[in-house]
């Protein structure tokens, strides 16, 4: 009996069994359908481009690519297969037949797998309690969208996990004095996050409420400036040697496809010099303006356009809009690869940035008295984060989809446990019938949404009848084929 | 555990309700958007214009739908509360099949609200029609039926411009839609 509740009391044993769980939900036969859906006629391209060693610009920094490429190098699943096509397009049209998904969408699924472990550790590190971090966990664990995009040659997965990693970090030194050291790892985790995708760069926010909270606990210090300079030094050196591995790797040209390679950076190719580091500022300087004029020419929203997959910022955190990624039809029955959210995990999260809001003001400008300073300063934090990305991204001219709403979900997630136990600290830890039964009705709840919403997530056939049933909004736009 | 005390609300009531209420919303979610077998729906796009009730009909696209009742509002474009915006607008023939158990006989009113035109049969018998185009008008008959089952057949078309069908049917004083069950005529569920 002891050595049962050791075990029930010890993270090991939570970290356990969601890992089996994730197994489940993100990773098991990720390879299917051994069909490219969304943007992985892009992604592909360019990490094909890293096996062959072939020169080529992004509008994304280059590490979730090299990720993507290495899956494919270590599987090889596709070794008697020509891929030498890739290399000359950046949007593949046609993929070869036989072509195996399993080397591509490795680390893709692989990471989103880990993200359970790491948003479990967030949580166990914002209450110190491992059943609630557990149940909590279900939120990230059973969410369909963020499944449903992961299990594919995408970014968002492996963004996601360095961006765990470094609120995982966070948390874990928020309350302690942090060393220089302190300041450095979490540089290199914000550089590893934005070496994915741009929009990582919120993280950097992290950075600052440490330097606030160390500022309100220890007074100001000139320690500001080295510890400032060891971050921006740990995110940029990782984000310089990212870039400078994506220029050594594309050492040839293939069928003069130059991109915006200025007339010195067709010198150094053409010398075989991109692994030195003398020429890297010309072509960092050539890659960041080619990442520039492209995002410049992506469309913007329009709404109007019939079959319009972008949404406006406002309406993610209702759901607003599915995309309908791939579909294949069966006779009566359909396939679909849907980008739907967990209707439950989405409404608890829209609930938490509102209650969360609705405290941080009541606390700031009505008074109220805090219960639990450390986890209020935690839902301070992450409602300012929540906040900040989503003015920062309403700022964005081009077209955005749902997907770019991952993020900041996955910090309203992290408010929903955080002020759970905010409100109801001394409850859960009474063990209270009532509080508990309501906490695993919620975590039910969760997963029967999961389960409900999943032939969605992974290519399962409905028909018409059974497509409408999961149409509970309208403004979700889901769309059946009929 | 500790069981709560006796207050009837406190903050605990408000999370287990929260808990609750989330169940409550997906049952309800799933029900009001689970469309039972009652009315067979039959959408037939037509390549050629129609502008008569029996104008041919040359076929692009034929679906079969399942719907709980005749409720098509008026709008630009066939919509029901179950399937949303369906995606058809001009030109195209709906059938729509359902059998009614009546257990006495009894006066019935039938009212039908329609944009275009339309033709209701029952037991293959034309009760009432208006085969032209017309904006969402109404057009109503009285019969009484039998006891026993019987089966009712609409034809309905659109031509171009609004569109929109609704159904419904009176017994004594009580106006239902066609497709919800009154104490006297039920509709069977295939």
């Amino acid at each position: 009996m002891h050595f049962m509740k050791k075990i029930q009391n010890g993270t090991n044993f939570y970290i356990i069994i969601l890992l089996v769980i994730g197994f489940f939900t993100y990773f098991y036969n990720y390879q299917y359908p051994a069909k490219q859906f969304w943007d992985e006629n892009y992604h592909i391209a360019s990490a094909q481009k890293y096996i062959d060693r072939v020169m080529f610009m992004e509008p994304h920094p280059p590490f979730g690519k090299m990720l993507i490429a290495l899956g494919e190098v270590l599987l090889h699943p596709n070794k008697h297969i020509d891929k030498s096509g890739f290399d000359k397009t950046d949007y593949i049209k046609h993929f070869p037949k036989g072509m195996s998904y399993a080397g591509y969408r490795l680390f893709p699924s692989l990471f989103a797998w880990l993200n359970v472990v790491l948003f479990f550790l967030i949580l166990k590190n914002i209450t110190n309690h491992n059943l609630l971090s557990f149940l909590g966990s279900f939120l990230y664990l059973f969410d369909n969208a963020i499944i449903v995009h992961s299990r594919a040659a995408m970014l968002e997965s492996i963004q996601l996990f360095f961006i765990f990693a470094a609120v995982l970090w966070f948390v874990k030194k928020y309350n302690q004095k942090k060393s220089l050291k302190d300041y450095l790892i979490l540089g290199i985790l914000s550089g590893l996050a934005i070496a994915v995708k741009a929009n990582s760069a919120i993280v950097f926010l992290l950075f600052v409420l440490w330097i606030f909270k160390d500022i309100r606990s220890f007074g100001f210090s000139l320690k500001i400036f080295p510890q400032t300079i060891l971050y921006g030094f740990g995110a940029s050196a990782i984000f310089f040697a990212i870039f400078y591995l994506h220029f050594a790797l594309g050492n040839h040209v293939v069928d003069k496809r130059y991109y915006a390679a200025s007339s010195e950076y067709k010198t150094i190719l053409q010398k075989h010099q991109t692994a030195n580091p003398k020429y890297f500022w010309i072509m960092l300087r050539d890659n960041l303006e080619y990442m520039h004029n492209y995002e410049k020419g992506v469309p913007k929203l329009n709404l109007c356009k019939k079959g319009e997959n972008g949404s406006l910022f406002i309406g993610w955190p209702l759901g607003i809009k599915a995309i309908n990624y791939r579909w294949e039809k069966h006779g009566s029955s359909v396939q679909y690869i849907y980008l739907q959210g967990n209707p439950i995990t989405w409404m608890i999260g829209f609930i938490a940035v509102i209650l969360s809001g609705v405290l941080v003001l009541a606390v700031f400008i009505f008074g109220l008295p805090v219960k639990n300073r450390v986890v209020f300063e935690y839902i301070a934090s992450f409602f300012f984060i929540y906040v900040s990305y989503m003015i920062a991204v309403g700022q964005i001219p081009r077209v955005m989809y749902l997907y770019h709403y991952f993020i900041p979900l996955c910090f309203s997630y992290i408010l929903a446990v955080a002020l759970l136990y905010y409100i109801y600290e001394e409850y859960i830890l009474k063990k209270d019938m009532v509080v508990w039964s309501a906490i695993i009705l919620i975590a039910g709840a969760i997963v029967f949404g999961w389960w409900f919403f999943s032939p969605f997530t992974y290519y399962k056939p409905l028909n018409t009848l059974q497509f409408q049933k999961r149409i509970w909004f309208d403004f979700w736009k889901l769309k059946a084929i009929r | 555990m500790i069981f709560g005390n006796s207050k009837l609300f406190d903050r605990r009531t408000g999370l287990l309700l929260f808990a609750l209420a989330l169940w409550g919303w997906i049952g309800y979610s799933i029900f009001s958007h689970t469309a039972h077998k009652t009315i067979q729906t039959t959408i037939i796009q037509s390549r050629t214009p129609l502008r008569h009730l029996d104008d041919p009909i040359h076929p692009i696209r034929k679906e079969i739908l399942w719907i709980d009742t005749l409720y098509f509002p008026k709008g630009n474009s066939l919509y029901n509360p179950i399937y949303g915006n369906l995606g058809y607008s001009h030109d195209f023939v709906i059938l729509f099949d359902m059998d009614i158990m009546v257990q006495k006989d009894i006066p019935t009113t039938f009212i039908i609200y329609s944009d275009d035109g339309f033709r209701l049969a029952i037991d293959g018998k034309k009760i009432m029609e208006f085969t032209k185009d017309r904006p969402f008008s109404k057009s109503e008959t009285t019969l009484t039926l039998k006891a026993g089952k019987h089966h009712i057949h609409i034809k309905y078309f659109q031509g171009y411009g609004q569109l929109g069908i609704v159904g419904y049917y009176k017994v004594a004083h009580t106006t239902k839609l066609l497709g919800q069950n009154s104490h006297d005529i039920s509709f069977m569920r295939q």
